[in-house]
Parts: C-alpha cells; structure tokens; sequence
C-alpha cells in the first residue's frame, strides 16, 4: 500500500461522515516539501504502471523497475534524498523508503569509515583507544575499502 | 549475482565528497537509521560498529540483531546454501584416521538459484588442524551459525557455534557425560533455536552402554544454552528408544531442526522386532514427541530423515518420502526412488571400502533433492520433473549442504574457548581405540601412545 498516511486521512474523514465526494479534497501534508513529493507521486505511479503492465510475470516488474529506479538515482541530488527519505518515511511509503535505504546502504557499504561519518554528520566519540581495539579485532571487515 | 542494491553513481559520491557543505544525511530521525544498516551486507555492518558509540550500541543490540535476521530471511528471492566441502585427499586420509594438515575443509555459501548457482562468499576455517579426527562433523546450521562436532569417530567433546559471516565463535565447554564419567555410549547432537528465549541450544541424546541394550529403554538428555554457557542434564525423561550415532557411511544425515524441534531417527526394541520412529524434542519447552515412520515392518538402519520445507523428508531403501503434513503420520507419501535413472542411493558399506554409491546431501528451497555421485559430483534432481542439474561442485564424502542466512547472530558475544584450549584436551582418556594403527606413521602412533597414557591423564586432572 503507497502513501498510507493518506489513506489513512481518507478513512479518518469517512469515519467522520464529512462529504468526501469531492475530488478536490486538500489534504495537509505540513511535513512533506512539494519537491520530494512530486518524486515519491512520480515513482507511485511508475511503479503501478509496470505492475499493471506485467501482471503476471513477477520477475519481469523487479527487472523493469530495477532499471527505472537506475535512472531516477541518476537525477537525485545528494541533498534531496534526506527530504525523500523523510517524505517517503512520514507518509508511510514502504517501497519508496525500502528504495531510498537500498540506495544509502550501497553507497556507504565499501566506504572508510571517515566517509560514512562526514556523509552522517557523526564524529567519533569513542574514548581514546577504543576505536584503535575495534579496528583491530575486526581487522578483516575493513579490507577493501573504496579509497575516499 | 549482486547483492540487489541500488548502485548510486559515482558521481553521486564524489559531488559529495567535493561539496565542503554539511553532510548529507545529519538530520535523519534515529529510526530511519536502523533502516538503512540493516540493509547492508554483514562485513560493511562490522565495519560500521567503529563510525560512533551509538552506532556501535545499535548494531551490537539484541534487537537490531533480531531485525537484521529477519530482513535476512525475507529476502527470499535470493536463498543461499552452506556447503561444506572435503577435497578427495581429506576424505581419504580422514577415513583412514591419517591426519592431513594440508588439505582445509572448505566452507562455501551458494546462491540456490537455477540460473546461476555461483558462489556468494568462502570462508576462511579458522580451526583448521584442531580436528581430532580430521574433519569436524557440521551438526546443523540455524539462523546464520554453524555448529560444529569433532565426533567423528572418536569420543572427542570439542563442540563449537560459529558465525562465519562475522568471524565469531563460542567453543562449548566440556558436557557432563563422557567416556570417563558414564562409560562407553552412544550419542547424537543435535542444534536448534528457542525463539521465546531468544537462545541456541546444543542437544545430546546419550545411550549409555551399561544401562543394558540399546534401544530398551529411554536415553540421557544433556542441554547446552548458549545463554548460560552451561550443560544441564535433563531431568524429563525420553520416550523408550535409543538414537544411535550413525557415522557418514551408513548415514546421510542425522538431525532436522524444523518448527522449533530437533528430529532424530531412533530405534526401539519392542518384544522380538526393531522398529524406527522420530523422536522429536521442542527446543524451547524441552518436552519430547514421537512420530511414526512408514513402513513399521521393516527397520532400516539407513533411515535419515531431512528438514523439508516447514515438514520432514525421509529417505529410507533409497526411497524418498515426504510428510505432506507436519506431524500427522498417515500423511508420509513415497515421492521417489532414488534408486532408478544412474543416480543410486548409498546402501551402507564398511568404513574404508569407498562408497561408489551415490548419496542424499541436502534440500533446495523449492525442494530439489541434493546428491552426490560416485565421483564426488554434486546434482541436484527435481522431485516433480525428475531433471537434473549439474552444480558444477564436488564433494567427495562428509559433504554438508544446508540451507543459509547470514546474521549477526555470536556478535554480542566475545569470541570464546573453553578453559582447556587444546582441541587434544577433548579427547577423551583411553577408550578412543586407534583401530587402523597400520595407516599411522610410527611417529604419529608413538605420540598417540604417548597422549593416551601420559599427556591425557595429566592435562585432564589439570582441568578438574
């Protein structure tokens, strides 16, 4: 189910027995930036297009959308995809924010450590010595690391 | 096969790295980080325990650990099998009981996918050489952990969990029923998962020669918990039977952990007959069950019985059966003999002679049985269509092949020995009879002389 926030929105006024025939119902999304959510409306749709296309071959819609979501990373600033993320998170999209996950965790997965800390905001705050233990004992997941 | 992530370009991160302004990703709510780590491969996980303390805290949880399996286990589009594997040089020495430091066992996870059966990862076999007996006999896998036995052919207590995906490993301490406390025995091990407690368990099912004659009465339970470190014998009391260690070349398999029990095929002795049954033991109540097996009449001492699915599979005269229903005994229908089309079923043979006979290893998710032909070559047969498909993997005898989920399952635990760190330690004084002495070397016989009766007696009253 795609934007659940919203659907919820809907059942929440038919539970209150407001005129809900109206198509031009505005829904308050106060945390969601037009920006992003034209992006998650556009992959919304996209997805139930190549679904309704191969209806039956399963294997064929992972393909197709697999090569979209290729494209769409191609246009995808760095600064968008915390807004996304966030979009995608607070309206209850379960396959946008699966996506967006999947694209983080490849991009940080065979980076230093020094990359992932700058591309979180983070610093170490480890006492001193305990990281130098932890890259020790775990030597061997540290090896073939992307050069930065 | 990739690992089916999103690849982001690479100018995507170096516009990053150029950028001198604020980092991506500081303003993600904690909950959405837990969403995307568990979303990476098991080494890059580790790695990531040394970005910050709260990163640490977080991969290091119970919680995060359970999280992590389960989105592990769903991805069921990409199941994966651990194969254990025996070069045709070590199954060689390790049946004559020589020792051969050379040749390594060699750990390898498979995609089972029928379009490409290439190999996902290999790992490094960090006991290599601590064998008693040559090889160590894989119990069972479960959730990510292999557990190991060095039971092979000798009273040998060197039990070990291990998490080859991160490196981690807890060797069990000695369990209470031995050769020098109880006597001469008989015993199975089985591993399983206690989803309640959250806890692996080790289970010995011990027959004890002095008791009288196997299969009369109710065998001892031994319980290791990896939650408390310790061995417990079981108070509750077995149904009547004994299950009985069947060494590889009678036996294809010995346990099947599914739906929260261990399966093992016992024997009983009722009036003049022998008959085969399942006892089942529920890992996480720790109450015991029987099931019937097919064919009362005949007692077949090649019986093994297999997980199948969320049911058991039995193969039994070179026929396979499969329980359609979980538990209900009327329900074992006879699928295929294994016995037709060149791909023949291991009648039993005596230790040494070389089985030429092929054998059942193991299960593909969508049910394909695994075999392993006479020349050491791994198909796997549809049960339906009866094709069948080469591996392209060879295993020449003590092949494991079970079904694989990487976890970070041991990760919070430190890596652990036992207090005695000689594998040598383990084994236990005087009985393991070096039968084929002629395959030895003098000197390895003059050592062997010289542990049993000197080294053993005196390392182990050491340890009391």
């Amino acid at each position: 189910m795609k934007f659940c926030a919203v659907k919820q929105y809907f059942d929440d006024e038919n539970n209150n027995n407001i005129t809900s025939g109206a198509s031009t119902t505005m829904i308050p999304l106060p945390n969601v930036e037009s920006h992003p959510l034209a992006i998650l409306i556009t992959y919304c749709k996209k997805h139930l297009k190549i679904k309704a296309n191969n209806a039956d071959n399963k294997k064929e819609t992972e393909k197709e959308m697999e090569q979209y979501e290729q494209e769409l990373l191609k246009k995808v600033m760095p600064q968008e995809l915390t807004e996304l993320i966030l979009a995608a998170n607070y309206l209850n999209f379960k396959e946008a924010l699966d996506f967006f996950c999947r694209a983080v965790a490849s991009a940080i997965q065979n980076k230093s450590i020094e990359f992932v800390r700058k591309f979180f905001g983070l610093e170490s705050d480890f006492e001193l010595g305990e990281e130098e233990k932890l890259r020790e004992e775990f030597a061997w997941s540290f090896e073939g690391v992307d050069e930065d | 096969m990739s690992d089916n992530l999103p690849e982001l370009t690479k100018s995507f991160t170096e516009d990053f790295l150029h950028n001198e302004e604020e980092s991506v990703l500081d303003s993600l709510p904690p909950e959405i980080l837990p969403e995307i780590l568990v979303r990476l491969p098991t080494k890059a996980i580790i790695k990531c325990t040394s970005v910050c303390k709260t990163w640490k805290s977080l991969i290091q949880s119970p919680t995060f650990i359970s999280d992590y399996l389960r989105h592990s286990a769903t991805k069921n589009d990409h199941p994966l099998l651990l194969f254990r594997l025996c070069s045709e040089n070590l199954a060689k020495a390790v049946e004559s009981l020589r020792r051969d430091i050379v040749e390594k066992e060699v750990y390898a996870l498979h995609w089972d996918d029928n379009k490409d059966f290439s190999e996902h990862a290999s790992f490094d076999f960090p006991f290599h050489g601590q064998s008693i007996n040559g090889v160590f006999r894989v119990v069972g896998t479960c959730n990510g952990l292999v557990c190991l036995a060095d039971d092979l052919y000798r009273y040998c207590y060197n039990f070990i969990i291990w998490n080859p995906c991160i490196r981690k490993f807890v060797q069990l301490p000695r369990p209470h029923m031995r050769f020098s406390t109880h006597g001469g025995y008989d015993a199975s091990v089985g591993f399983g998962f206690d989803s309640e407690s959250n806890d692996y368990k080790v289970v010995r099912f011990v027959s004890l020669q002095n008791k009288g004659s196997f299969g009369k009465f109710p065998p001892e339970v031994e319980v290791y918990s990896l939650a408390t470190g310790e061995w417990r014998i079981l108070e509750a009391s077995p149904p009547k039977g004994c299950v009985p260690y069947r060494d590889q070349a009678f036996v294809d398999n010995q346990e099947a952990f599914v739906n929260g029990a261990l399966h093992w095929v016992a024997l009983r002795r009722s009036k003049k007959k022998l008959i085969n049954f399942v006892m089942v033991f529920d890992v996480g109540d720790e109450v015991f069950r029987e099931i019937a097996l097919p064919n009362l009449d005949e007692c077949a001492l090649s019986d093994s019985i297999w997980a199948y699915g969320n049911s058991l599979a039995l193969i039994q005269h070179s026929n396979l059966w499969v329980m359609k229903e979980y538990a209900n005994a009327s329900s074992w229908t006879k699928i295929l003999s294994l016995a037709d089309q060149g791909v023949r079923m291991g009648i039993p043979r005596p230790l040494g002679m070389g089985a030429s006979k092929s054998k059942a290893r193991g299960f593909r998710k969508s049910g394909e049985v695994i075999v392993e032909m006479g020349d050491g070559q791994l198909i796997s047969r549809d049960l339906k269509t009866e094709e069948i498909k080469d591996l392209g993997i060879s295993g020449y005898g003590f092949t494991f092949v079970g079904s694989y989920v990487e976890s970070l399952a041991l990760l919070d635990n430190p890596n652990q020995r036992a207090k005695t760190t000689e594998g040598l330690a383990f084994l236990d004084e005087a009985n393991s009879a070096i039968t084929e002495v002629q395959e030895w070397d003098e000197k390895d016989f003059a050592m062997e002389l010289f542990r049993q009766m000197f080294l053993m007696p005196f390392l182990s009253s050491l340890t009391q």
